[in-house]
């Protein structure tokens, strides 16, 4: 996503929503 | 510059009445001091919104925005670190805090940790650790100065002066009362703010979509300074490796798990509403966090070394927006730095009246008096407790920092580094260590911390106080387990003879 750090970001927010939803769901 | 004055003393008036109604209010429907402190089973939404503003400050919504401005991208683990550790401790710990208090009323810290390892020496450490919390005042008295500096044309110290003395005011007028109401408008209007600074970036640099904006930013970026664009931004307090981004991901974790949770955990009625609470704190708290493209879009839009980078978000709103958006953006700050700072009053002096005079000076007898006459004067002692904080408050930041949120850490690593081995050990220990080694591990965690970043061995507030708090879990693990082996064979020996 534009730039390696642009990057961390996005997809680490994706991957914190999915920790966060997997694990309330559980 | 006017009729941003105009606009924002105006705003800040009406916002003023609107908290004292509120705090009034409040003060009637309140009935007890323990159904008070803990917010008498508030909704999971309220709840949620609140803890998201204990988290999300003004020293954060200026400061952090202020290092972005500084170093670029690289802030942006920031956001990483605060949705990631922040959602990671709330999610381990809430659910077990709330089966341990089943078993003990507590209402502090000081008081759940003292009553659950039996030691009126933690209770009175801990009791004085929270007194870091001073350091998370005196942050927001910068952010409060800084827009006053900047709205009203003040210089900074009349800034100082007057944030200092409208809070300890707003306090003394029972504008705490409804701290958890006005917590949750906090929490609103900065998840408003934020989705206006993100978005408003993306309109003002529109480049026909949203990947080629952000190329533009990134371009304009890296002519300005290659390491603006880095990952690992070397120039960075926070951010210039690997390792740092770990430490800042650990200590955002220590915060979210740490003190300032329990009330509200503890506040709400039922277990099914944690999650609702969560859900609210995560999201909002991703919406607040955007704010910190403002210091990107302010680097951007103004270049290097034209404000302070405390004051570059307001730069950059200034440059971009009309004045009533402007006097907007200034009263969402100072009524951050207000209820960020009154709840934190209550519980500070609350520290001096109940947990260090009333059950243990008292108690164990060092001062003799009749119970009426303690209750009398620890009310003395909480009400003379305000003036006194706020005094030492702005005397921390008579100088101006450089960063306020390295000010704000410093509070926070402290209290981390102190607390979080006997509050995880509480929590997840399996049986009940030696009291002693719950003492130790407050002694040696908040020694670390004071020799790691006050005799200047780490740079960083922020991993000064991660180490430190590893440490400090560390020695509670060793501690528990050594001590326990110690009691056991005294046993022995015992019935040996």
């Amino acid at each position: 996503f534009v730039n390696e750090m642009l990057s961390v970001w996005f997809y680490g927010m994706i991957i914190i929503y999915t920790i966060v939803g997997y694990s309330l769901w559980r | 510059m006017d009729n941003i004055g105009v606009y924002t003393w105006v705003g800040f008036l009406v916002f003023l009445v609107i908290m004292l109604a509120l705090g009034y209010i409040g003060a009637r429907q309140t009935k007890s001091v323990r159904h008070f402190a803990l917010g008498g089973g508030l909704g999971p939404i309220v709840m949620g919104l609140s803890f998201t503003a204990t988290y999300i400050s003004a020293a954060t919504f200026l400061g952090y925005p202020g290092w972005s401005y500084e170093w670029g991208l690289t802030n942006l683990w920031l956001i990483i670190a605060i949705i990631g550790g922040g959602a990671i401790g709330v999610l381990m710990v809430a659910k077990r805090i709330r089966k341990v208090n089943k078993e003990q009323k507590s209402l502090s810290l000081p008081d759940w940790l003292g009553d659950y390892y039996k030691s009126d020496f933690l209770r009175v450490g801990t009791g004085i650790i929270l007194l870091f919390n001073i350091f998370y005042i005196a942050a927001q008295f910068v952010a409060g100065a800084r827009v006053f500096e900047y709205l009203l044309g003040m210089d900074y110290t009349t800034g100082l002066i007057l944030i200092t003395a409208v809070v300890v005011l707003y306090v003394f007028g029972g504008g705490a009362l409804a701290d958890i109401y006005t917590d949750a408008v906090q929490a609103v209007l900065m998840a408003i703010a934020g989705i206006i600074v993100f978005v408003s970036g993306l309109v003002v640099f529109w480049n026909n979509g949203i990947a080629a904006t952000f190329s533009g930013i990134v371009d304009n970026l890296t002519a300005q300074d290659g390491n603006l664009v880095k990952v690992f931004n070397p120039e960075s307090a926070h951010f210039y490796s690997l390792g740092a981004v770990i430490g800042a991901i650990t200590i955002q974790w220590a915060f979210a798990s740490a003190p300032h949770l329990f009330n509200k955990v503890l506040g709400l009625k039922h277990d099914k509403d944690l999650g609702k609470m969560i859900v609210t704190y995560v999201i909002t708290t991703t919406l607040c966090v955007l704010v910190m493209f403002g210091g990107l879009y302010s680097r951007v839009a103004l270049g290097s070394g034209t404000v302070v980078a405390d004051l570059a978000l307001m730069g950059y709103i200034e440059w971009a927006f009309p004045a009533i958006i402007v006097a907007f953006f200034g009263v969402v700050i100072l009524a951050a730095a207000m209820s960020t700072t009154d709840g934190l009053f209550v519980s500070i002096s609350t520290v001096f009246a109940n947990d260090i005079f009333l059950k243990f000076l008292v108690k164990r007898g060092y001062v003799k008096m009749g119970e009426e006459e303690a209750e009398k004067v620890a009310l003395k002692i909480s009400r003379l407790a305000v003036p006194f904080v706020g005094l030492i408050a702005f005397l921390i930041v008579l100088k101006p920092p450089v960063y306020m949120g390295d000010v704000m850490w410093i509070g926070i690593s402290g209290i981390a580094a102190g607390t979080l081995g006997p509050i995880l050990y509480a929590v997840y220990g399996r049986r009940k260590p030696s009291p002693r080694a719950a003492d130790g591990s407050m002694v040696i965690g908040l020694l670390a911390y004071l020799i790691l970043y006050f005799g200047g061995i780490m740079q960083s507030t922020m991993i000064a106080g991660a180490v430190a708090t590893v440490i400090g879990i560390l020695a509670m693990i060793i501690l528990a387990n050594v001590m326990k082996v110690e009691e056991s064979e005294l046993e022995i020996v015992a019935k040996a003879e």
